[in-house]
């Protein structure tokens, strides 16, 4: 059993739980259990279990926040966290200590979000999927923007990180991978290039996110 | 300094290193290897890390690597590789100030850590909030410093839970001690760069 249990959870599956004595139940889909917050964030992320807004929010980091790239509407996409987020619009920034920085032509993996912000806690400063396996660097960009990005980068046969969906800690080196991203897009036209020049410059804990936080139906 | 590493218990192995030592040198000339065996592999030029062999894979050398590298900044290759070009960009990304550079598995979605145990397996998502990217590795640079030291001291005791494969343990590894990682393409491991014939150099 984890130490913090601490969230309620309604299960979609069958679980076995421990209970404090280290006994193991079979729970059912339907029944309300308590477990960890890892857990908890696990099975509402793997869609095996769901829990209250406010039980997720609680579980979020202090000055948690969304910056949407988008119009206003966007926010219903937030689902029930909507009131519960603190919500800003506008290009990508780090509006909050941990902030998802979200464009609205993404479709939102909103039971993903608490597994998010979570991974900012655990000590990654910069949480961001993949955009696909197989797109790499090179085959981005105008041929300027692949010249520039290689006086950078040793080698383009890199995957490219989808800069739509990012979950950032506020912290020195994300405040300088923000700066480099805004400098290199002086220069770079290609975003995700940009990008990529200026994770390479700033090398914060960057942790990369399977695409299927992308693949949402 | 530059080195490429390489584990080679059994004759299997021991013939794929060769073979891929061949390659490695073919098109990075001057690259200082070290393989690590029971025995001294038959070339010369090469430095001979000998270590009794404690499991099957040679996985408990692998991940003691950060230790038994006699280089700052390491390639590790699995001795299934064979080299098709200059990989010395990779060792610019360490130089650069990355920790760990390494490539993912073709392995993601729904045979992510199929090659485990299901213990294994499970221990890994016990550790993260949902499934973390796999990662290959048969390839990877690395750079000592007190974060790799202190992954390859998690990957260990990781390791030492199931004494089997030990992707799920640098996975569980990693959840507790996140290093600077840059990530590569599939040309790097398994395509125009480095290709891999998975599963060559085990024992038959």
């Amino acid at each position: 059993m984890e130490a913090s249990a601490n969230v309620w959870v309604q299960l979609r599956s069958i679980q076995y739980v421990q209970d404090e004595a280290g006994n193991t139940e079979t729970c059912y889909p339907g029944d309300w259990v308590k477990v960890g917050k890892q857990t908890a964030l696990r099975w509402i992320a793997s869609g095996e279990a769901w829990a209250l807004a406010e039980k997720i929010a609680a579980l979020l980091p202090e000055d948690s926040g969304v910056v949407i790239r988008g119009p206003k509407e966007a926010v219903s996409q937030l689902g029930n966290l909507a009131g519960e987020l603190k919500v800003a619009f506008g290009e990508p920034r780090l509006e909050f200590a941990h902030t998802l920085c979200w464009d609205a032509v993404l479709k939102l993996p909103a039971h993903l979000i608490g597994s998010g912000f979570h991974l900012l806690e655990r000590g990654w400063q910069l949480v961001v999927p993949l955009c696909d396996y197989e797109l790499l660097a090179l085959r981005i960009g105008s041929e300027e923007d692949r010249e520039r990005a290689k006086q950078i980068i040793p080698d383009l046969r890199v995957p490219v990180y989808q800069t739509g969906l990012m979950f950032v800690q506020r912290c020195p080196d994300t405040l300088r991978l923000f700066a480099a991203w805004k400098e290199q897009r002086a220069g770079i036209s290609d975003e995700r290039l940009a990008f990529l020049c200026a994770l390479y410059l700033s090398k914060p804990l960057v942790l990369a996110l399977p695409v299927t936080w992308l693949e949402l139906e | 300094m530059r080195g490429a590493v390489y584990i080679a218990f059994g004759e299997p192995a021991r013939t794929e290193a060769r073979l891929s030592i061949e390659t490695l040198l073919q098109f990075n000339p001057g690259l200082s290897i070290a393989v690590i065996s029971n025995e001294p592999l038959p070339l010369k030029g090469i430095v001979h890390v000998i270590d009794p062999q404690q499991d099957a894979g040679g996985r408990w050398q692998k991940v003691q690597l950060d230790g038994l590298s006699p280089f700052c900044h390491t390639l590790y290759l699995d001795a299934d590789t064979r080299i098709r070009a200059d990989l010395s960009a990779g060792f610019r990304m360490l130089e650069d100030g990355w920790e760990l550079v390494i490539t993912p598995s073709e392995h993601q979605g729904g045979t992510w850590l199929w090659h485990v145990g299901a213990e294994d397996r499970a221990a890994v998502l016990e550790e993260w909030p949902c499934k973390p990217l796999q990662l290959q590795g048969g390839m990877f640079f690395f750079r000592k410093c007190d974060a790799i030291r202190r992954l390859f001291e998690a990957w260990q005791d990781e390791w030492l839970r199931f004494r089997d494969q030990d992707q799920g343990a640098l996975l569980r590894a990693l959840a507790k001690t996140p290093v600077r990682v840059w990530i590569l393409g599939r040309p790097w491991n398994g395509g125009s760069l480095v290709d891999h014939r998975f599963g060559r150099a085990k024992r038959r």
